[in-house]
């Protein structure tokens, strides 16, 4: 999981350590200025997708 | 004398200066300051000045990974301005920055405007021409410039250190162009920085000190050693000290004070532990200075040590060194963003260095 900001960080990083293809949940950017309730409803919405980007073959 | 054939993709710029100027910042090269082309003779020079072949491996560069051969680290070198003879001395800051325990991965990447900073000491310094004295931290010397400037070079194109596709830098910081110096060693009552950390005093050294910049702590008033250690521990415990946001324990800082301060406070018999013992306890922070509603989160981190928030665990993580004019009045801190540790290498000169022997360093944590 990454927040939009650092998406491209992350695809450099998982290039140079030899992983082009991994699978990233992106999440809304920033997240540490936003209320609890509202990353604990973000949770709930994406745990869904979490679950299955991770189950996905390949 | 050709050290061997150079790998590096060749290019063709018409033979002007601006056309060469204008090629490279249109590549991503560059640093927004004009460039010397890196002409096969040049960079061929540039490796005269080591005995290793131009395909060696000196380090890998985070984030990308990518590969500083000596090729790679001669062509940026001359893209800098360096001479030859600063090239050893380039060499060694590459592995210094690259050591684990620098975490150069980190200081890539992170929001923090985090650099690293130079420092030589011993011999090299003045047979390089780094300047320890007025202004030496900018604007002053060709070899400061160029050596700061050509290891950023080395940290954005062959590590990737691109500003906002990969580097997350909000502001960055002039010291990201180039941050380079020397210890004054000469006007230091104290024995040099490197000495300290085990090196012989003819050793040349290059440390890399994490900085998120070079902060002025300005005094004309203390008469004592102890008074004006008062005034440096309470100009480095300000509350956003990106050092605050993690653990104590973690990472060490720079205080460069100016040859006239460092004689006040060694005239009163105060010696470097001692100094660092004072700055350890006189940097713990009354809670009360954070918000009310920020406390809870500081306990949560176990940063709260009864009422109050130390900046650091140990005396040795204040490093202390002696640089800058004979007027006086001025230290300078570099604060650290925390999850970093300085490095210090050893370089020769006389072109038969290959690689460099390194201060003793912490376990990571």
């Amino acid at each position: 999981m990454v927040t939009a900001v650092f998406e491209n960080l992350a695809r450099t990083a998982a290039r140079a350590q030899g992983y082009p293809d991994l699978r990233m949940l992106v999440l809304p950017h920033p997240m540490e200025s936003r209320p609890e309730s509202e990353v604990r409803a973000m949770a709930r919405e994406r745990f869904a997708a979490l679950i299955a980007l991770i189950a996905e073959e390949g | 004398m050709a050290r061997g054939t150079l790998l590096s993709e060749r290019g063709s710029v018409p033979d002007d200066p601006l056309a060469v100027f204008e090629h490279v910042e249109q590549q991503g090269w560059g640093d927004g300051l004009p460039v010397i082309p890196p002409t096969e003779e040049r960079v061929q020079a540039m490796l005269d000045a080591t005995p290793l072949p131009p395909a060696h491996v000196v380090a890998v560069v985070e984030p990308r990974r990518g590969e500083a051969t000596v090729e790679k680290i001669a062509v940026n070198a001359v893209l800098a301005g360096c001479t030859p003879a600063v090239f050893p001395a380039l060499l060694a800051a590459v592995e210094a920055v690259t050591e684990p325990q620098f975490n150069l991965y980190a200081l890539n990447t992170t929001t923090c405007c985090a650099t690293p900073a130079l420092m030589l000491n011993g011999p090299g310094r003045r047979t390089l021409g780094i300047e320890c004295g007025y202004s030496c931290l900018g604007h002053n010397g060709r070899a400061n410039a160029t050596l700061g400037r050509a290891l950023r070079l080395v940290m954005r194109n062959v590590g990737g250190s691109i500003p906002g596709a990969v580097t997350k830098s909000v502001f960055g910081q002039p010291g990201r162009v180039s941050l380079c110096f020397g210890e004054w060693e000469e006007r230091s009552p104290w024995q040099p920085f490197h000495v300290r950390r085990g090196f012989a005093a003819d050793d040349s050294t290059v440390t890399a000190v994490c900085a998120t910049g070079t902060q002025d702590i300005a005094d004309i008033w203390a008469e004592t050693g102890e008074e004006l250690i008062w005034v440096l521990a309470h100009s480095i415990d300000w509350i956003g000290n990106n050092k605050v946001l993690v653990r104590q324990e973690q990472g060490d800082m720079l205080l460069l004070l100016c040859p006239d301060f460092a004689h006040k406070i060694a005239r009163d018999g105060i010696d470097i532990p001692q100094m660092q013992r004072m700055l350890l306890e006189w940097t713990r922070t009354p809670i009360e200075r954070w918000h009310r509603a920020h406390w809870p989160k500081l306990e949560q981190r176990g940063y709260v040590e009864g009422n109050v928030v130390p900046l650091a665990a140990r005396p040795e993580q204040f490093l202390i060194a002696v640089a800058g004019g004979e007027s006086g009045h001025h230290a300078l801190y570099f604060c650290t963003f925390g999850l970093t540790w300085s490095v210090t290498k050893c370089f020769t000169l006389d072109g038969t260095w290959s690689g460099g022997e390194s201060c003793p360093l912490p376990d990571r944590s």
